[in-house]
């Protein structure tokens, strides 16, 4: 063994043009092979980054996609969002986060008052705010309590235990206890969306507006198929009906973004692949260049009685020893400019390649037979 | 005879190597150009799907999120009527964008009534122009005539300290009317009733003090009519005998009360009014009706058809979109080469789109008439019931109803690219709605002409497009000169992205220097290659050639090299840049030809210089020095 690991490096010193050339290349491979695992690595990580920080905000409109607000559209699609009609079959609740409900009912007293159900300050829009009184939580609009906040003018309308007595069109008065102000309009109360305001049973109303993020940007396809198999792609062509609701989902830019990154991916993949190809082809080439002439060199040491497999051993020793410093080369070029060492493993693959080409060219011109080879050259 | 040519003809297994391993450097090189370019490309294509705009607004509502804030674009705020030059040196472009609203009037079209949606983009209040509130013409009885004069105490102040009061008489008076000939009246939609009752409100009289109309006595009345209040019966049905319009009134010119505040008087207000007796038609026909039967009606009828046509260049500036409160709902927004171009192109509204049954891809005839803006200004503040509030500071805009002289002969055909849908709005003077259709701006000629300077003021008619992840230098920029936070900012998201479309951008750059380096180290391989013919070499100058001679040899050889390597290099890169990874991956990326080319005749320049550089330093061999030692 040693012996060989001699041969091998005098041959070496004896071609040191080659030798140089060899550590170059050797270089230059492993770098590419490192370079593009890293790039392809951060690339896939910054997609990933922006996929987490992107919130992908979802707005129900009715069918025909006309309206955003005042959509009137059957509550039964905020149950659906909110995860109670799971024994239907419909889980998209998962999908979904920060929904904003609103649900609007002109009240037949007071004259002109509206009344929105909301399940938080956020869903009643920019437009209204609320000011709620000391010792109640804005939280309370998310229960199920019947209290209220009114508009300034309303105030007057309250009783001494602090209720107003709100009369409803079609359905028996309710009573609520105010617990703040509305600001930004006339005649409006506010209360919980799920407030129970029809003591004697259940009852259904329209939805006004209804917005929601979804849950994980990352499963936006998923999200996307699971969402439209309940609500419909807002058209004009659509009928207007309260039992169907049009989803629109605003990913239009993250999407084509997204897309153009994840082809540039690709592109990194490919790259990958080819020049793993390349790695083994260079080695055979660079393999056939040293050793072309040597065919009867490795005659004689294989009449010298050594095996083929310590012949090409010896042969792809040569091959291997430039390797070494051009790894190092390389590895320095890859953390240097990327300052990742993750691509590594594909320069040391691609290494691998490169010597297994160096290896099967070297195997076959050691398969030469001595005799044969005698007779040639006669 | 060339005896590199002869070199290369005796070993062609030799040359052929060689030129394999030039030709892989050259195909490295292509790819690697190509990628850079594909990455580029790419780069750009992922940003062009961002829009990053800037918004003026009032600094008083600084410490507000977008959110927030976007709600107070659409009021007139205060802002800076140089905005332009304040712009003009910063080390970002801003680009203006500011948007012109006109009118538009689209034949056989019906405008989204107000209490349906309740958003539509408006100047000033309600304005005639899109149909929040509708311009009428109807011949009316007038039943009652109620004087609502009331005695109305005012206080004076010293700074927070009261120093007195008085009492004025305010005279006003309300006349109800019923419509015997709705000639001109909105067209009544679901759960809509025709009016039959309109009522008036107004502290205008006549010179003689008199009242304006007479109980009893029939009018043409030409006017706006505001929200409608619904009656309800007791069974909870709309009761159509009680379904009445009020009539608005408009607001002129600024006048000097006798108290020394300035306030808004009625004079010169609407409704127009003409008393008749006998058939509406008579007077109609009559010379006194001509101005009705010629002007108003017209008008009126004009009105219906009305849209609010917004001039702008780039539809996704609008800050409606950016907050992201306006959404496309089918089609596309126009290109900026179509905004550039003038091309007729349009966006509307869902909402317009389902009343006129219009899809993306129909063609709508508009015709665009010049908005007739008024800029009026408060010098004051108003002292009555508070129709204009004290901090309304500035100018303000009043639309007029589009007369026939308002035709700017302009317009033409326009293809509908996009349908987009709004919420509606409670709040802002400046709203955009179901009755705004969006146009380039270059699509009208000089549509600036029609900017008034009361329009900076509206911060939501005044966007600037500024490059992608800019608005960090630019507030840097803007602060250095004193205006820092005047400024709101959207990208949709593009502050996300920036950081992995970036990477794409600095993939590319490595690529192209990997690709490069490849290329150059199989050159350098290849010459070096080259440089170990000096044994041959030597022996032709030993047998008399010149240095020029062996120039020549190795020029010789130039070609035989260097086409067959870059022929073949382009052809692998073709094949592993396309062809043999489409089966593993799905071909995302075309593979550009022109660069490819381009390229590919970089490095036969390259590989002929480094031939030539060869030739000339072993031509230079000393013939006494070399040889295996």
């Amino acid at each position: 063994m040693k012996g060989l690991l001699t041969v091998a490096w005098k041959n070496l010193r004896h071609r040191l043009p080659a030798a140089i050339g060899l550590v170059l290349l050797s270089a230059a491979l492993f770098s590419g092979g490192s370079l593009l695992r890293a790039m392809a690595r951060s690339q896939t990580q910054a997609l990933e980054t922006m996929t987490e920080q992107t919130e992908i905000t979802c707005i129900v409109t009715d069918a025909t996609g006309t309206k955003t607000g005042g959509i009137n559209v059957s509550d039964s699609f905020a149950h659906k969002l909110r995860g109670k009609l799971h024994e239907s079959g419909c889980t998209i609740d998962e999908y979904v986060r920060d929904l904003r409900l609103t649900a609007r009912e002109e009240l037949a007293s007071p004259e002109r008052a509206v009344l929105i159900r909301a399940n938080g300050p956020e869903a009643i829009g920019p437009d209204l705010k609320l000011r709620f009184a000391d010792g109640t939580e804005e939280t309370c609009l998310a229960g199920t309590e019947l209290v209220c906040c009114i508009s300034p003018n309303l105030a007057g309308l309250t009783d001494e235990n602090g209720m107003i007595r709100l009369e409803r069109r079609f359905l028996p008065p309710v009573s609520l206890r105010v617990v703040g102000t509305v600001i930004g309009a006339e005649s409006i109360a506010v209360c919980p969306f799920d407030a129970q305001l029809y003591a004697e049973g259940s009852e259904s109303f329209l939805l006004d507006r209804c917005s929601f993020t979804l849950s994980d940007t990352r499963r936006l396809d998923e999200a996307k198929e699971a969402l439209f198999e309940w609500f419909t792609v807002p058209s004009l062509t659509n009928a207007s009906d309260p039992g169907k609701a049009g989803l629109l989902i605003q990913d239009a830019e993250y999407t084509a973004a997204a897309e153009e990154i994840r082809s540039h991916i690709v592109l990194l993949g490919r790259l990958r692949i080819l020049l793993l190809l390349l790695s083994g082809a260079l080695g055979l080439l660079t393999g056939l260049l040293m050793n072309r002439k040597r065919q009867r060199e490795f005659a004689v040491m294989r009449c010298l009685g050594c095996k083929r497999l310590a012949v090409t051993f010896s042969a792809a020793t040569e091959q291997l020893l430039p390797m070494l410093p051009g790894i190092a080369v390389g590895a320095l070029i890859g953390v240097a400019v990327l300052r990742d060492g993750t691509g590594l493993a594909d320069g040391f693959l691609q290494m691998l390649l490169y010597l297994c080409g160096g290896i099967a060219c070297v195997w076959l011109l050691t398969g030469v037979e001595p005799i044969r080879l005698m007779k040639e050259e006669e | 005879m060339n005896l590199l040519i002869l070199w290369m003809r005796r070993k062609p297994f030799v040359s052929l190597l060689l030129i394999l391993l030039l030709s892989v450097g050259a195909a490295l090189g292509s790819v690697g150009v190509s990628a850079y370019f594909a990455a580029n490309r790419q780069t750009e294509t992922a940003a062009d799907f961002y829009t990053t705009v800037a918004i003026p607004y009032d600094p008083v509502w600084l410490g507000r999120t977008p959110t927030e804030s976007y709600d107070y674009l659409r009021d007139p705020q205060a802002l800076y009527y140089d905005l332009d030059e304040i712009l003009s040196d910063l080390p970002v472009s801003a680009l203006p964008c500011a948007a012109v609203p006109l009118q538009g009037i689209i034949p056989d079209s019906v405008n989204v009534k107000p209490h349906d949606f309740d958003s539509v983009f408006q100047l000033w209040g309600y304005s005639v122009t899109n149909g929040p509130d509708y311009t009428f013409v109807a011949a009316a009885r007038c039943d009652s005539v109620t004087d609502r004069s009331e005695e109305r105490i005012y206080t004076s102040w010293d700074g927070d300290v009261m120093t007195g009061t008085w009492t004025e008489k305010e005279k006003s008076c309300s006349y109800v009317f019923s419509v015997t000939d709705p000639i001109c009246m909105p067209e009544p939609s679901k759960n809509e009733y025709q009016a039959k009752y309109l009522e008036l409100h107004t502290r205008i009289y006549r010179q003689d003090g008199s009242a304006l109309f007479e109980k009893g006595k029939t009018y043409l009345l030409w006017g706006r009519l505001i929200l409608p209040l619904r009656e309800w019966a007791e069974d909870g049905e709309d009761t159509p005998a009680a379904y009445t319009l009020f009539i608005k009134e408009y607001d002129a010119r600024s006048e000097v009360h006798q108290n020394g505040a300035v306030w808004m008087t009625y004079d010169e207000a609407y409704p127009m009014a003409a008393q008749f007796s006998g058939s509406v038609q008579d007077f109609l026909n009559s010379e006194e009706g001509r101005v009705w039967r010629e002007e108003l009606i017209p008008a009126a009828e004009r009105n219906h058809h009305c849209v609010m046509l917004l001039a702008v260049d780039c539809a996704e500036s609008l800050a409606p979109f950016c907050e992201r409160q306006a959404e496309l709902v089918a089609g596309r927004f126009y290109t900026s080469e179509e905004a550039a171009s003038g091309a007729k192109v349009c966006l509307v509204s869902a909402a317009w789109a389902e009343k006129n049954g219009v899809s993306v891809g129909d063609v709508l005839p508009v015709a665009v008439y010049a908005p007739q803006i008024e800029v009026l200004q408060f010098v004051g503040t108003f002292d009555g019931t508070g129709y204009a509030g004290p901090e309304t500071d500035g100018a303000f805009l009043e639309m007029r109803p589009s007369f026939a002289a308002d035709d700017t002969g302009q317009g033409g055909d326009y293809e509908v690219v996009g349908i987009y849908t709004c919420p509606p709005s409670d709040h802002g003077s400046l709203r955009f709605g179901p009755d705004t259709v969006l146009i380039p701006k270059s699509s009208i000629g000089n549509a600036d002409r029609y900017r008034t300077e009361a329009m900076t003021h509206y911060p939501l008619l005044n966007a600037y497009l500024l490059p992608d992840g800019a608005q960090e230098d630019m507030e840097q920029a803007l602060a250095e000169r004193g205006f820092a936070g005047n400024f709101l900012y959207y990208d949709y998201g593009f502050s996300i992205a920036k950081d992995a479309i970036g990477q794409m951008s600095d993939n590319g750059t490595y690529l192209l220097c990997a690709g490069v380096a490849a290329f150059v180290l199989s050159v350098l391989l290849f010459v070096l290659q080259q440089l170990l013919l000096a044994r041959s070499i030597r022996s032709m100058r030993l047998i008399g050639q010149t240095p020029a001679a062996i120039r020549r040899s190795f020029a010789e050889t130039i070609p035989l090299w260097s086409v067959p390597a870059v022929l073949l290099g382009g052809l692998f890169a073709r094949i592993g840049y396309g062809l043999v990874t489409k089966k593993l991956f799905s071909a995302v990326l075309s593979y550009d030809y022109g660069i490819a080319g381009l390229a590919a005749l970089f490095e036969l320049l390259v590989i002929c210089a480094a031939l030539w550089i060869a030739g000339a330093c072993a031509s230079e061999l000393r013939l006494m020095r070399g040889g295996r030692r």
